[in-house]
């Protein structure tokens, strides 16, 4: 009886890991950024280098459909100009930057299905 | 005078690519700011060269470049000099999905042997990049800046270059790009004792079908380069392949 509890106890411990891994990050702040010039994957990888080089950016997802996004904990090291400095840097142009407490991916990914629904 | 086309000839110095510019012209694309560009082209004919090359981006519009060329001849590998390359970018025009460019180049070649003569080029070009299009043009000024008694004449770089993406680009997948590379060369009389050697100057026209392999920061490019037409005392050049391994870092 006394193993059945602890391997109770120990599953419930083990599900919690998971579902705690499983969400998205809770105190992060979830960036996407326009951007201008992008065309080849090539120079884009500047731009991953640049922005990649802030503390805290996790998840960065680059979309030659013209934006990047990423996540981070560290709301305060990526305001607007921030980012418009590290994108010019590597050679393109911030057009609309948009914070969000929930990941863009997902709103994207979203959009389409919806999109494709209508279709 | 055939000494001194046999020089005009070994003074064509192909333009060794970097980031986004054409296999053998010039394109306007600069390195990322504090980015570092190493690479490796092996070219020639019947004989070959292999120059390694290191770029390094100063600012978001300045980058300078350094190349040290080997050549193998007589089955031993020389050291064949020294190129120094700057490039800023004066203009860019970003729209989503497409960039226009435009920069200034310079090209110091100081070979290692005295056959060849010191080069500056001096080039302006201009394009853009885009998601299925590539265009740019190049117009530009080579100066002998070395010679002994006999001084090669100075030369007027045109070239024009046209690409191709027949895929989806997607930044996390392999891409292709094809060009056609058209390339014109302009050569002016050789001057010998102050005055100008009758049998010498002309013109010579090329064009290169080339490719651009790239997956993520490691790029691939490769290509043919053909002499379509010489006119005057320009001795025709050999088919010339190349190809060029680069990282981005």
């Amino acid at each position: 009886m006394k193993k059945i509890k602890i391997l109770l106890i120990l599953s419930t411990i083990f599900l919690n890991i998971i579902e705690i891994s499983a969400k998205d990050f809770p105190d992060s702040v979830y960036v996407k950024a326009d951007v201008d010039g992008l065309s080849c994957p090539f120079c884009a990888y500047g731009m991953e280098k640049k922005i990649g080089e802030l503390e805290g950016v996790e998840n960065l997802f680059i979309s030659l459909d013209g934006f990047v996004t990423f996540n981070t904990a560290k709301k305060d090291k990526v305001g607007e100009k921030v980012l418009k400095n590290l994108i010019e840097d590597a050679g393109f142009t911030l057009r609309k930057v948009d914070y969000s407490k929930k990941p863009f991916k997902k709103i994207i990914k979203n959009k389409k299905e919806k999109e494709d629904e209508n279709k | 005078v055939k000494f001194i086309i046999l020089l005009c000839s070994l003074i064509f110095i192909c333009t060794r690519a970097n980031a986004h510019e054409p296999l053998y012209g010039f394109g306007p694309h600069v390195l990322f700011k504090d980015g570092f560009a190493p690479h490796v082209t092996v070219s020639g004919s019947d004989e070959v060269e292999t120059e390694y090359s290191l770029g390094y981006g100063i600012t978001k519009d300045l980058t300078f470049i350094g190349e040290l060329p080997f050549q193998t001849k007589n089955g031993s590998y020389n050291f064949s000099g020294f190129n120094l390359k700057s490039k800023y970018r004066f203009w860019i025009n970003n729209k989503p999905g497409v960039s226009y460019q435009a920069a200034f180049i310079s090209k110091l070649e100081l070979p290692s042997a005295d056959e060849k003569p010191a080069l500056l080029k001096l080039a302006f070009t201009g394009g853009q990049e885009a998601l299925k299009f590539y265009w740019f043009v190049t117009g530009g000024y080579a100066t002998v800046l070395s010679g002994k008694s006999t001084r090669l004449g100075n030369k007027i770089i045109a070239n024009a270059t046209i690409g191709y993406r027949p895929f989806k680009v997607d930044y996390y997948k392999p891409d292709i790009v094809f060009f056609i590379e058209s390339l014109g060369t302009f050569y002016n009389k050789s001057i010998n004792d102050d005055k100008r050697v009758s049998g010498s100057g002309g013109a010579g026209f090329e064009i290169a079908p080339t490719f651009f392999f790239t997956y993520r920061n490691y790029a691939l490019r490769g290509g043919v380069k053909f002499d379509l037409t010489r006119s005057e005392f320009i001795k025709k050049n050999k088919t010339e392949y190349s190809l060029t391994f680069e990282v981005h870092l």
